[in-house]
């Protein structure tokens, strides 16, 4: 479908994208924009291509067909630019690191190369943890905050490099639902002045934030949220999948 | 109790040089002990220390056999250490499923080498025994040279890449993404650690180096929650074991090398059921 939501320039831009891992092709023949204040969520079964939709507007691996734009670039030079969540059940949860020191882990890579970090470092890092309201933790130790915390620690650390992008994998795995809703409302406001793009297993509760659902099977399907009706991602997904009840305008 | 301690550290200088190698070997020890409990990578030093008894015996070996002395054992300690640092590393970097087989491999080859140049080398020699554990009262002046400038070496790259070794530590893929170059941080981590065992082996040998590698910083973590202050109290920590394991071993005549890792090891224990106690209160 390919719509631009936006009037504005596009942040990401994939032009007849077939990627594979040397076998099967794990994406084929993939088109997609998405516009520089859209929040859109890609769901898919496992193994359908959703992290590998993910490198590649990283910059991480290259297609084999087709191009990726990213902000109108070559994807690894702007890499930077991207505020990125990764999927955290590698961590280690014990790991003795505080939330300050884990925040200012976003602002590596900005052309320091070595040495601390500097005071804009600092300011930025500060700006980050009260946006997603954990200033007063900032000295804790990242073991001793909660499962709903410990995401919202991952989003002020994808957002201190003042990104115009901001990518989750699975934010809100294993949470309870109270705190996915207040994890999701972080998101909105954050989209207030920058794309967001998720991906998800689960979008009860996505689809009253995202404009558009990004289905990832091979290829790509693009449904804006007003069109999901049950079924229409059983088609995606083949069968015994939770289904998406989207009744837009009950929330509860 | 530890008068005879003092007087002789006033009177020999090999006291005093196996003082200062306690202390300067802690000091890396606490900075690089702490990346190792953090990182969870005991059993790769674990691996490094072992092999570097293979670098010790063939240069040992050669020093003797060929008489070039200034090939000292040290030197082999460096250059095994750091090849099976960067073999280790690549092996888990790049093909990770074999990382344990190839560390095993790396520990026991590293040792039968070491055994076999030993073995082979002319003349009596009581070599092997203080490889294996340590012989802190038989440092020399060059030595301490040696091991002055791997500890400086050490001390200041660990502390200049603080940033970019705890972030390869805590979350590797982030850190990718913000451009870390996390292999190489990864490779340099696995190179401070072999340094580090290297610095460690003339204190209590090959086969104890692990325990004060990992002990001052597990001590260190239990009492601080972030890398800093962790490393802080284990480079404390590090320092206080060799130099009281020093002061205990002298007058009884005991092994420094084992009495150093006994003091460590109640040390942690001690600790750990005191903070067991005061939680469950």
């Amino acid at each position: 479908m390919g719509i631009v939501m936006t009037d504005d320039k596009p942040v990401i831009v994939f032009e007849n994208v077939s990627f594979s891992y040397g076998g099967p092709p794990v994406l084929e023949e993939v088109n997609l924009t998405i516009g520089s204040r859209e929040f859109a969520c890609i769901v898919g079964p496992n193994g359908g291509g959703k992290t590998t939709l993910i490198k590649l507007i990283l910059g991480l691996i290259k297609p084999d067909t087709g191009t990726v734009r990213l902000f109108g670039s070559k994807p690894a030079g702007v890499r930077s630019r991207v505020g990125y969540m990764p999927q955290h059940v590698h961590l280690d949860p014990k790991f003795p690191v505080s939330v300050m020191d884990v925040v200012l882990m976003g602002r590596l890579g900005n052309g320091r190369a070595f040495g601390p970090y500097r005071g804009e470092d600092k300011l930025a890092a500060r700006k980050a943890l009260r946006e997603v309201g954990l200033f007063d933790k900032r000295n804790q130790p990242f073991a001793e905050l909660s499962g709903g915390q410990q995401r919202r620690l991952f989003i002020a650390r994808a957002i201190a490099c003042e990104p115009e992008l901001l990518i989750l994998d699975e934010p809100t795995a294993n949470l309870d639902p109270k705190v996915e809703q207040e994890l999701y409302q972080v998101l909105n406001e954050l989209n207030k002045r920058m794309a967001v793009v998720l991906v998800s297993h689960d979008m009860t509760f996505v689809s009253q934030f995202v404009e558009r659902v990004i289905c990832v099977k091979r290829g790509v399907h693009i449904h804006p949220t007003s069109e999901i009706r049950d079924g229409t991602l059983s088609e995606v997904f083949g069968t015994g999948v939770k289904m998406v009840r989207h009744d837009r305008h009950e929330h509860e | 109790m530890f008068i005879e301690f003092f007087q002789a550290l006033a009177e020999y200088t090999f006291m005093q040089y196996a003082l200062l190698t306690g202390i300067l070997a802690g000091i890396a020890c606490g900075i690089v002990g702490t990346y190792v409990v953090a990182r969870r990578i005991t059993y790769i030093a674990g691996g490094i220390a072992h092999a570097v008894l293979g670098g010790m015996g063939i240069a040992f070996y050669f020093s003797v056999v060929n008489n070039w002395q200034a090939l000292h054992p040290l030197y082999g300690a460096v250059v095994a250490a750091v090849a099976a640092a960067v073999t280790i590393g690549l092996v888990s970097l790049r093909a990770r499923e074999r990382e344990d087989t190839v560390i095993g491999a790396i520990w026991a080859i590293g040792m039968a080498v070491g055994i076999l140049f030993i073995a082979q080398t002319p003349g009596y020699n009581e070599n092997l025994m203080s490889y294996l554990f340590g012989n802190i009262l038989m440092v020399s002046a060059a030595d301490l040279w040696l091991i002055g400038a791997l500890d400086i070496i050490v001390v200041f790259i660990a502390l200049v890449f603080y940033n970019q070794l705890q972030a390869v530590c805590f979350d590797e893929e982030f850190a990718r993404i913000r451009g870390v170059n996390v292999e190489f941080f990864y490779l340099l981590l696995l190179c401070l650690v072999a340094l580090t065992v290297v610095l460690l082996v003339t204190v209590v040998g090959v086969v104890m180096v692990i325990a004060l590698l990992t002990l001052p910083a597990a001590v260190a973590g239990l009492f601080s929650r972030t890398l800093r202050g962790n490393m802080i109290m284990a480079v404390i920590f590090s320092v206080a074991f060799t130099t009281f394991g020093l002061m205990i071993s002298y007058t009884p005549n005991l092994p420094a090398g084992a009495t150093i890792i006994i003091l460590a090891g109640i040390t942690y224990l001690l600790v750990m059921v005191g903070k067991g106690r005061l939680l469950s209160r």
